[in-house]
């Protein structure tokens, strides 16, 4: 069982050798190529502005106080969103879990759902479906 | 003397490439996880250095929702690997075999 990180070595290192050999070929090709100088941004416009305006598709902002050559984003930003949200619903179903058949969610907090969670009948859970019970805030402590 | 885009490339490289060897050698899965990050990040350095070298900023703003990108991911990795020790009571990836292939 892996209780911690711990330096291993031997014979488990060997496939990091391709990393190295990988790191080593890509800096000589990057070291022999031509890349010529920085272009950079234009000294008098404000770049946490320049991208507010293209992340938020303020055309004419950035047209005037912008940086030039800079593509609208409003579509992405948006699509980002929604996959940030997909992934909080998915974080949310992968925790749930089943006790004796029964789905237990992560957000649920009953009473005595962890002190016996399967030992109290079926009125008991008809009680927690409904929300009959008050949910508890102090770490499931019956007062 | 200026720092030129060939400094942040390798800068880069090197950061992909430790992040690469983490996960080819390590068995834990929150070091897996961390080594993704690292790989992720690496490509974040390469988008901001070549938005300053062509001079837009593009780069930038992808940087950023590149970021959010890795944010989702760590949720929903941080809940495999929950799932993982709930089956296995173990983080090491080697251990469970039904979809590995």
């Amino acid at each position: 069982m892996t209780t911690g990180p711990k330096l291993r070595l031997g014979k488990t290192l060997v496939p990091g050798v391709l990393a190295v050999v990988l790191f080593a070929m890509m800096g000589l090709i990057t070291l022999n190529t031509g890349f010529g100088a920085m272009s950079g941004f234009p000294g008098d416009v404000s770049i946490t502005s320049a991208i507010g305006y293209a992340m938020f598709d303020y055309t004419s902002l950035q047209a005037e106080q912008g940086v030039p050559g800079t593509e609208p984003f409003l579509i992405s930003f948006l699509l980002i969103a929604v996959v940030l949200d997909a992934a909080l619903d998915a974080s949310l179903v992968l925790a749930k879990r089943e006790e004796e058949g029964e789905p237990v969610t992560a957000l649920s907090s009953t009473p005595d759902s962890d002190v016996t969670p399967s030992g109290t009948g079926s009125s008991s859970s008809a009680d927690d479906a409904t929300g009959g019970t008050p949910a508890a805030t102090d770490g499931g402590e019956p007062r | 003397m200026s720092v030129g885009i060939e400094h942040y490339v390798i800068l880069s490289l090197a950061l992909f490439c430790i992040g690469l060897f983490g996960v080819l050698t390590r068995r834990n899965a929150l070091m897996f996880l961390m080594s993704v990050e690292l790989m992720l990040n690496a490509a974040n350095i390469n988008l901001i250095a070549f938005a300053f070298y062509h001079g837009n900023l593009t780069g930038q703003v992808f940087a950023l929702f590149t970021m959010a990108l890795a944010a989702a991911e760590v949720a929903v990795g941080l809940g495999i690997i929950l799932v993982l020790y709930r089956n296995f009571r173990d983080v090491d990836v080697t251990v469970p075999s039904a979809m590995r292939w």
